[in-house]
């Protein structure tokens, strides 16, 4: 397991997310209300990159911006088919630091 | 109090990453559908009078049905991902989308379903003048439709005499989806004898009253059966009407492109027409054009003419779920081959050129149909 430093708690407003390359894998880490949530960035439906999705805090479910598909962050399941998924990642708050383990 | 990161934590790279796959521009990547919309107010500094006065926004199209009951957005899902006003706006884009050339397609609500003719004459007119005079002269990598009335077959014919010398023009925009006749049908010959004399492939694109209208999309209720399944039956339709009415008998040098129709239906069409009209055909004779040439028969079977005369963009790519029967489809369709890449940017169906790497496609096939295609079936485009 490799442990990445995100940022800072307070870097990230709600219903924002960014995009960050862990050794090989770019993931997308989201903060809808108080949670973060780290899935991958690339739609497995044509590859748009879903940190630039828009992000419905209430329901923790980013839009794809190309096709709308709506992925949900806490289980990365798709909404209209839970049977397909995106990878989701560890994310932990420790201390004032957004952790994410790989 | 201010906590020391734990030394054994990595720092993430924050990143922006471009969701378009990098080896797409090394391909000179044609897009044969890009939808351009200008400001209605600029088109109107190209429309005579009484239009200039009468018509201050773009004429309405009839019996639209929103998508936004279907995607959660507002508005006509046309403008999803943005929209080109302008050459610079058109060259930022397709920079962004690693697009080298681009055609563009009517941006607004689906011309041919205006309902009064005289004014979609008009608007033609005027969104042809502004392309010649506003857009095609910011780059070469722009080139574009001719937007016609097809409706009156007539006055669509003199449109494309009309602006037809400038070459930036490679085809003539027509549509498929409402209550109209197949642009395949006799009536429409005087737009075929233009097309073919100024060397203009001619294309039918999704459009309007949309299938609605239409008997066979009596009774829907989703957009899925609307836009994403009758639209396939309505091209099959088209396709078959262009094939059987004698289209490519009497312009056997006639290219033809379809936009948004689907293709996996293919190998269906071909077998099956090639096995009723060899059982029935007695009525080809009794058609317009086979009349006029006092024909008989066509002049090969129905699957035939399409390595000859017919050719489709490649957006919705829907894939399969088994990569393997997406190859077989790709192959049972001639994919490598037939298909033209198009984006449809701006709108809720986007295609990026990313899916063309998909494994299941030969790199021979990627350069065919990112670019040489087009190329090729395009002649004004040049290779």
């Amino acid at each position: 397991m490799v442990e990445y430093m995100i940022g800072k708690v307070g870097e990230f407003r709600s219903g924002s997310a960014v995009a960050i390359q862990a050794g090989r894998h770019t993931i997308a880490i989201f903060r809808a209300g108080d949670e973060f949530f780290a899935i991958s960035n690339a739609c497995p439906h044509k590859g748009a990159s879903l940190c630039d999705g828009e992000i419905l805090v209430k329901e923790r479910i980013v839009r794809c911006p190309w096709h709308h598909w709506n992925w949900r962050l806490d289980t990365g399941k798709l909404e209209g088919d839970p049977r397909q998924r995106v990878r989701t990642y560890e994310v932990a708050i420790d201390g004032d630091e957004v952790i994410l383990r790989t | 109090m201010n906590q020391m990161s734990d030394p054994r934590r990595e720092r993430a790279t924050r990143i922006k990453p471009d969701p378009i796959d990098p080896r797409g521009r090394a391909y000179k990547v044609v897009d044969t559908d890009f939808h351009f919309l200008p400001e209605w107010s600029d088109l109107r500094r190209y429309m005579k009078e009484p239009f200039r006065s009468e018509l201050t926004s773009y004429p309405l199209a009839g019996g639209d049905y929103s998508p936004k009951y279907a995607i959660g957005l507002e508005g006509t899902g046309q403008e999803t991902q943005g929209r080109a006003r302008t050459a610079a706006d058109v060259l930022r884009v397709i920079d962004d989308i690693a697009v080298e050339t681009v055609i563009l397609t009517p941006g607004f609500t689906r011309p041919q379903s205006m309902f009064q003719q005289v004014m979609v004459t008009a608007t033609a007119a005027a969104y042809n003048d502004f392309l010649i005079n506003e857009v095609f002269p910011a780059s070469p990598r722009i080139k574009a439709e001719i937007m016609i009335n097809h409706r009156n077959p007539l006055e669509g014919a003199a449109e494309i005499r009309r602006v037809g010398r400038h070459k930036e023009f490679v085809g003539v925009y027509t549509e498929f989806g409402g209550n109209y006749e197949p642009i395949g049908t006799a009536r429409h010959d005087p737009i075929f004898d233009e097309a073919v004399a100024h060397d203009l492939v001619v294309t039918s694109h999704i459009g309007m009253f949309w299938q609605k209208a239409t008997p066979l999309s009596e009774g829907t209720r989703t957009w899925t059966e609307l836009v994403g399944l009758s639209s396939v039956s309505i091209t099959i339709a088209y396709v078959g009407a262009m094939i059987m009415q004698g289209l490519f008998d009497k312009y056997p040098g006639l290219r033809v492109i379809i936009k948004e129709g689907g293709f996996w239906w293919l190998p269906e069409f071909m077998a099956r027409a090639d096995d009723y009209y060899l059982s029935h055909p007695g009525d080809i004779k009794l058609t317009e054009r086979k009349l006029e040439a006092n024909e008989k028969f066509l002049a090969k079977l129905p699957s035939e003419y399409f390595d000859s005369n017919i050719r489709f963009s490649s957006q919705p790519m829907c894939f399969p779920k088994n990569p393997q029967h997406f190859k077989a489809l790709m192959t049972l369709c001639k994919g490598e081959d037939w298909l033209l890449y198009s984006s449809d940017w701006p709108h809720a169906t986007f295609d990026p050129i990313n899916w063309v790497f998909n494994p299941m496609i030969s790199e021979e096939g990627r350069r065919k149909i990112l670019s040489e295609n087009a190329r090729g079936w395009i002649k004004r485009l040049g290779s």
